[in-house]
């Protein structure tokens, strides 16, 4: 009878490495989401938010996505919006933006015609207010900054460190269950 | 000690209140608030002090969980030094210090932090976490 020998299965323990670093990236995708919705004025721009999760091989993704009521909450709208935005320029580009808008943010009636507007719905404007300011019918909304502030305490502070060397000390403290004794 | 996060808020507002550089910086009483910074509630030519809960961690152990108190200051941007002078002031009034029977207060990084806030005013953020049993019992009337 052949003796007994203790054999390390490094394919379980890499996939158990694999698990861990997901948890990680699931707790962080948590308390991002949590804290970015926390910073929000508006329970529109809470329930615009979702989670999104990409795994590969060895990579793993985690985003929290805003949908239009989420930005205009953290961004804000007309001449309140924060210009910090990093995607305002596309935004200013894009087919969503009014035309009519010229040398202002502020909200303006729209030429005659259909658009699209913020939600990707077919509108139509009559045209009758076209580069008017109409902010009294439609509030600007001031920035709450909750993806910028969510930003800032996570990407400065050691946030992420500590989330993934705790759960991959846990995995190091459970590492005798990938040896065998056969 | 369990969770109580109105109490311990008071707490920390009683302790900047308290504080003679505090206000000699200009942050009087009424302008220190319990509550989370927001738009509406900034002041043209004020400098402000918000006290409230961000997210709490969780414990290594269910038995406990950080409760984490952030305190935003807001200044006209004229001024900014003088938030950072009480940032200054407010970290080593509380950094360590033992609230409501609780772990002593630790601060989190990357505190003190510089968070966008609307145009005109200077913010800086600081947090602290610290740990409280999760016993808490049922009050009565």
């Amino acid at each position: 009878m052949a003796k007994p020998r203790l054999i390390f299965s490094s394919a379980r323990a890499a996939d158990g490495y694999r698990q861990a670093v997901n948890n990680a990236a699931d707790q962080l995708l948590k308390e991002l989401y949590d804290e970015i919705s926390s910073g929000m004025d508006t329970s529109e721009g809470k329930k615009d938010l979702q989670k999104m999760s990409e795994n590969e091989e060895m990579i793993f993704r985690r985003k929290v996505i805003g949908c239009a009521n989420a930005i205009m909450d953290s961004y804000g709208t007309g001449s309140e919006m924060d210009k910090t935005n990093p995607f305002y320029m596309s935004y200013r580009h894009s087919s969503l933006w009014n035309v009519s808008r010229r040398g202002t943010v502020a909200i303006v009636g729209r030429s005659k015609g259909f658009y699209i507007d913020i939600y990707g719905k077919k509108r139509y404007s009559t045209g009758r207010r076209q580069g008017i300011n109409i902010e009294d019918y439609y509030e600007p909304i001031s920035p709450s900054y909750a993806f910028q502030r969510a930003e800032v305490w996570f990407t400065q502070g050691n946030k992420v460190n500590e989330v993934i060397s705790r759960h991959i000390t846990m995995w190091i403290k459970g590492i005798y269950q990938y040896f065998d004794y056969r | 000690m369990p969770v109580t996060p109105f109490s311990d808020r008071l707490a920390v507002i009683d302790i900047i209140v308290a504080d003679p550089y505090i206000k000699s910086l200009g942050f009087s009483r009424d302008k220190i608030y319990n509550t989370a910074y927001t738009n509406e509630k900034l002041e043209k030519d004020t400098r402000q002090i918000f006290v409230y809960n961000a997210n709490s961690e969780n414990g290594l152990t269910p038995i406990y969980i950080s409760p984490v108190i952030e305190i935003d200051i807001s200044v006209p941007v004229g001024q900014a030094s003088k938030a950072a002078l009480a940032a200054e002031q407010i970290i080593a009034l509380l950094s360590g210090c033992e609230i409501g029977g609780h772990t002593s207060f630790e601060l989190i990084a990357p505190s003190p932090v510089n968070l966008p806030c609307q145009f005109g005013f200077e913010c800086i953020g600081i947090r602290f976490r610290y740990n409280a049993t999760v016993f808490n019992t049922v009050k009565t009337v």
